[in-house]
């Protein structure tokens, strides 16, 4: 009977187990807000009095049904600009059932098409524009407790060139190349690099850095990043172990003895206007000379009070 | 092949009209014995400028052409329960970014308010431990006492910002209603990635703070490829 009892008890526990699961990963499933937008960036160089069009697919991956605002929005290099002014009217929706800021209902795991269409008019200014095609979830209406309603946004960047000849005067300056003059060996080396943009076109960076040592050499492909008009920005190499560390350009763990040169390669996109630094770091194992010296020292006058 | 030409035609449906555009159709790779070939149907070089008038491309060279750039946020609500003078009650939030095929990502945050009833009663945003360094929403503080009040938060994750690194470390919100820009809590330079991060929220109220439901809208915003 007590067996009984307790597999009773076993049985009725798994199954409230199982239940409390199901219901808990459930909960957790319906309070999620997921979205995903395809192309994540569009890059539009054309002629003032041409017209361009581009899809967009924005895709409610979350498990309930949210309400989106499209928005054209400003963007620079602090991010988007949330209260932009009206911008061009030549960058509008082609969609007949949508239109910027007006809200429009996604259901979970539905695909929604929109095309974007640039058509700036002939007596636009040659320059870039910089914009962002943003899709604003609304908040739920709230309950009757304290709490904070999320809402989400998920951004593309529009990066628009009108130029009537596609020619642009691409420039760049590195700003600060900062390399240890010296290092202990034993040190991960921390290279910071920013690269400003002075040219009248954005562009990205496409190089390399190499590093050159006594008994050989390696190459880190630089992250072809967007550098906007005027911005200054830190570059990142593609480096497994730049990843806890993101905030630094390269940061490279390992044994460093003798003289190695830093030097930065690279490209203002796939062009001919090629830029190059570099630097020389010399690398000794100082904290450990430093250690076997005092222990010299320590035992030299352990010696000499024995021989005393 | 069949790709070798960009078609441009009017096509209408119920929902949307397309006046000759450049559209990406398909993209990909392609290979044989003989060649490989890497196309965007519909797109151009850059020696085609002159005559047709336009570039377009989705990403660096077509990079992103087929990517797509995810981002979540769970949950959608945060229920602080009920709230009681000196006991902070701390709720977190879970956000995801995956970015393809396009290096670089951010994800920036503001409050549209500090916590607030329809009253006006106000849970301020904190200042964190009183000490020579307040923080402020663009550097974090220690706020470890029961006695310091407000509302903040703090960031754990491979691609937060450092000042979070120190345990107790918070931020208050940046408020639209000041004015107040977003600011980053995540950012990358990296392509393929899938990153996580962890955002906890952080109330503490005094005995004098009115009793209400206190709401505010925390907005947080990604963007990729750039």
């Amino acid at each position: 009977m007590k067996f009984k009892n307790s597999l009773l008890f076993i049985s009725f526990s798994v199954i409230f187990y199982f239940l409390f699961f199901i219901f808990y990963l459930r909960q957790a499933k319906a309070q999620s807000l997921s979205l995903s937008i395809s192309p994540p960036i569009l890059e539009v160089l054309i002629k003032p009095g041409k017209s361009v069009t581009q899809v967009y697919k924005i895709t409610n991956d979350g498990s309930d049904a949210v309400i989106l605002i499209p928005k054209l929005l400003e963007l620079n290099e602090l991010g988007i600009r949330e209260n932009s002014p009206a911008l061009e009217k030549w960058i509008s929706l082609l969609n007949t059932d949508l239109s910027f800021n007006q809200p429009f209902l996604l259901p979970k795991g539905i695909t929604k098409q929109l095309i974007l269409r640039l058509n700036p008019p002939s007596a636009t200014s040659e320059k870039d524009y910089y914009r962002a095609l943003v899709f604003s979830t609304k908040p739920n209406p709230p309950a009757d407790s304290s709490q904070s309603q999320l809402s989400q946004n998920i951004g593309s960047p529009i990066l628009i060139t009108v130029s009537s000849t596609g020619l642009l005067t691409k420039a760049a300056q590195v700003t600060k190349f900062k390399v240890p003059q010296f290092i202990d060996s034993f040190d991960p080396l921390s290279i910071d690099i920013d690269i400003k943009n002075t040219g009248n076109t954005y562009f990205r960076s496409v190089g390399n850095i190499t590093l050159t040592g006594p008994i050989g050499k390696g190459s880190f492909n630089i992250f072809p990043n967007v550098i906007l008009v005027g911005q200054t920005r830190k570059i990142f190499v593609e480096s497994a172990e730049n990843l806890p560390e993101p905030q630094t350009t390269l940061r490279l763990p390992g044994f460093y003895l003798g003289k190695y040169k830093v030097t930065l390669d690279f490209t203002l996109d796939q062009g001919t206007i090629k830029l190059s630094q570099s630097a020389t770091f010399y690398a000794l194992p100082w904290k450990a000379g430093i250690i076997i010296l005092l222990g010299l020292i320590v035992i030299l006058k352990l010696g000499k009070r024995k021989k005393k | 092949m069949g790709a070798g030409t960009a078609s441009a035609q009017d096509m209408n449906s119920q929902n949307f009209k397309i006046e000759g555009g450049n559209l990406n159709m398909t993209s990909g790779n392609k290979a044989s014995q003989n060649y490989k070939l890497s196309d965007v149907v519909g797109q151009t070089t850059a020696g085609l400028f002159a005559s047709k008038g336009y570039i377009i491309q989705s990403g660096f060279l077509n990079g992103a052409a087929g990517a797509v750039f995810s981002f979540s946020v769970t949950p959608s609500v945060v229920d602080f329960g009920t709230l009681s003078p000196k006991i902070p009650v701390e709720k977190t939030i879970r956000i995801t970014i995956s970015n393809g095929n396009m290096p670089g990502y951010t994800v920036r945050v503001s409050e549209n308010q500090p916590l607030a009833t329809t009253a006006g009663a106000e849970i301020p945003d904190t200042v964190c431990d009183e000490g020579k360094n307040p923080c402020t929403y663009s550097n974090a503080s220690e706020w470890s006492k029961n006695s310091t009040f407000g509302f903040g938060f703090r960031m754990a994750g491979r691609t937060v910002p450092v000042d979070f690194a120190k345990i107790n470390f918070y931020r208050p919100f940046p408020a639209t209603r000041r004015g107040e820009q977003s600011i980053l809590i995540m950012q990358s330079g990296a392509k393929k990635v899938v990153d996580q991060a962890t955002m906890t929220l952080k109330v503490n109220i005094s005995k004098t703070q009115p009793v209400g439901q206190y709401k505010n809208v925390l907005s947080f915003t990604a963007m990729g490829g750039i």
